[in-house]
């Protein structure tokens, strides 16, 4: 930070070279350091266009291992130019979870990738959710492991037939698929 | 230069104990929503969703749907494979946050579209207003019972939300979280915006002064509104599902349904999902749109052309008056063409089927049966009925046999349905 709070605290603006004691080693510019929680926020990335998107590392500065000065150049940010859009920031969070939500509701979780992309394929065509390991098709048809027309379970006959037939299906598709790879 | 502006701000805003500088401030809202990844002391490394951040002197985050995605040297209390949906991360666990591909709006700065409307809340850093502080402690008295940190830790589902680094015990991170404002609740979207958006609005009042009086003032009139609904979740904590719908949400009956009866009849049209979530409204549009058989027809009524039929929709009265009148001859015949009779509570699914399927018999029986089945209330009178009908049809195919089929079909249904009235009707007429 400037000379006002100190000279042990690092320079807005210079690049440095980082090697945290993780192993972690990047090279950033110094944003700022904020003195009471110790963190050090660098960006990176920016040589090429300063306008594009950056990296934003936070960084606990007592995990730094070394660092080596690069150089120094301009402030990075000016402030009185930022502004923030609570609306959107708001919007963006919002989107992001819900994306969070349908990745992970399609997600099973200790399934193999096979069962997941039977999984997948189920979904194209019905309506699929997990349930631990099994995959429940309408709601009613219940597929577990090994994800074989035999191991298509509960609904209606013609439900579970339904869900044979297209688990069938996928499955040839899937084979075919992986076969031409 | 922020920093000295941050500097200022740490001593002079001491409502709120000390604060992060603005730079950091502002860089922390900027991850706001981005997917960051934050590597924690043991080496472990968890994904998920930047939410908010304690912005008073232990500087501690918040992901939500966080996920681990590097195992570290210590055991916690999350699963490797689960996805957090609070998590918070400590100041003394926190080694790094590292984000992609972050904008930091500025003026000139592209890519922020937004930006004309949200002046109002948009904040200048630089300048150190008493404004935000002001409204910052009406936030305070509001959620914090006046406490100068906001110690509302609502990571609502207790644990499943904490997050132990390994090497503490699960309990203390969670509770942890006096330092954070959490007001985050595992709530549903709407209110969790409302929420983050709090935080990022306490954040920015500790931290950013802006000059006009205006920005705070929205902030605190966001805060005031939001209040309630977090105290809601929190008396809801429970209310753990995101509900807004999605692919698994659909209604079971329908789908059934559909799945029933395609599969008799044409598989093609099933492909397409989407009907099954609509519930039951579907179907019935469909149905109607076939021809409605008038059943009134004569006796001796085959006509072949005649698609579709009948629904009936209130049931009750259906069977009563359905029956008598047309089980007899006339009835039979257009339903052997391609209809199906379905007698579904209130949805009476009379699938259009194309004339081909039609002729067989088969196909149509057994478009019989996936009703019944489907429809468990019903069968006490159902079961009886479709029965009938099932063989009924079958009969009905071939005109001359219709008749004498139907007499004995209709005559079974009677006992069931009760309507002696309608029994002796249609005997004497076909004797």
């Amino acid at each position: 930070m400037d000379g006002s709070s100190g000279g042990d605290e690092f320079a807005v603006g210079c690049l440095l070279s980082i090697k945290t004691t993780f192993g972690d080693e990047f090279e950033g510019q110094i944003i700022t350091y904020d003195r009471p929680s110790n963190i050090l926020v660098l960006q990176e990335g920016l040589k090429s266009n300063p306008q594009s998107r950056r990296n934003i590392r936070l960084l606990k500065a007592n995990y730094i291992k070394e660092f080596s000065f690069l150089g120094q150049s301009e402030d990075p940010l000016d402030l009185k130019k930022c502004y923030l859009d609570l609306h959107s920031l708001q919007s963006k969070e919002d989107a992001a979870v819900r994306q969070a939500e349908i990745d992970v509701e399609r997600i099973g979780v200790g399934v193999t990738a096979e069962a997941q992309s039977i999984f997948d394929a189920l979904s194209k065509t019905l309506p699929v959710r997990w349930d631990k390991t099994v995959i429940v098709v309408m709601n009613e048809v219940r597929v577990s492991s090994p994800y074989l027309a035999e191991s298509v379970t509960g609904g209606t006959p013609a439900a579970n037939e339904r869900v044979r037939k297209v688990l069938e299906l996928e499955r040839r598709r899937l084979q075919t698929r992986g076969g031409g790879q | 230069m922020g920093c000295r502006n941050g500097e200022e701000d740490r001593s002079s805003s001491s409502s709120g104990g000390i604060i992060v500088n603005d730079v950091l401030l502002l860089t922390s809202m900027c991850l706001i929503g981005l997917s960051v990844d934050v590597h924690i002391k043991d080496g472990s490394v968890y994904s998920g969703i930047f939410h908010t951040a304690s912005v008073h002197h232990p500087y501690a985050i918040v992901l939500k749907r966080a996920k681990m995605t590097k195992k570290g040297s210590c055991n916690s209390n999350v699963a490797n494979e689960e996805v957090i949906r609070t998590l918070i991360i400590q100041s003394e666990d926190l080694v790094q946050v590292v984000a992609k591909k972050v904008t930091i709006p500025a003026d000139g700065f592209a890519g922020h579209g937004t930006g004309d409307e949200t002046g109002a809340v948009a904040c200048s850093f630089p300048s150190n207003g008493i404004s935000l502080t002001e409204s910052n402690k009406t936030m305070t008295g509001k959620s914090n019972v006046g406490q100068p940190h906001t110690n509302q830790t609502r990571c609502s589902s207790g644990t499943e939300n904490g997050f132990a680094n390994g090497c503490r015990p699960p309990v203390n991170t969670i509770r942890s979280t006096d330092t954070l404002e959490v007001k985050d609740i595992d709530a549903k979207d709407s209110t969790k915006k409302e929420n983050c958006l709090k935080d990022p609005d306490d954040n920015r009042k500790y931290g950013n002064h802006t000059s006009s009086s205006a920005p705070s003032e929205t902030v605190t009139t966001k805060i005031s509104n939001s209040n309630p609904t977090t105290k809601e979740f929190k008396l809801n904590p429970g209310a753990k599902i995101f509900s807004p719908s999605f692919p698994n949400k659909r209604s079971a009956t329908p789908q059934a349904m559909v799945t029933g009866t395609n599969l008799v009849y044409n598989p093609d049209t099933h492909p397409s999902g989407p009907q099954p979530e609509v519930e039951i409204s579907p179907f019935a549009p469909r149905s109607v749109p076939v021809k409605f058989v008038p059943y009134a027809g004569n006796d001796v009524h085959h006509p072949p052309p005649i698609v579709g039929y009948m629904t009936n929709r209130s049931q009750p009265a259906r069977y009563g008056s359905y029956h008598p009148v047309q089980t007899a001859p006339t009835y039979v015949q257009p339903s052997s063409q391609n209809v199906m009779v379905g007698r579904l509570g209130p949805v009476v699914y009379v699938h259009p089927v194309s004339q081909d399927m039609v002729p067989s018999t088969n196909s149509f029986s057994s478009v019989l049966t996936p009703h019944q089945l489907h429809v468990p209330k019903h069968q006490g009178t159902t079961a009886g009925q479709a029965l009938q009908l099932s063989p009924f049809v079958g009969g009905g195919q071939a005109p001359p046999y219709v008749l004498p089929g139907h007499i004995p079909i209709s005559q079974l249904p009677y006992p069931v349905i009760s309507i002696p009235g309608s029994n002796g009707f249609l005997v004497s007429k076909f004797s």
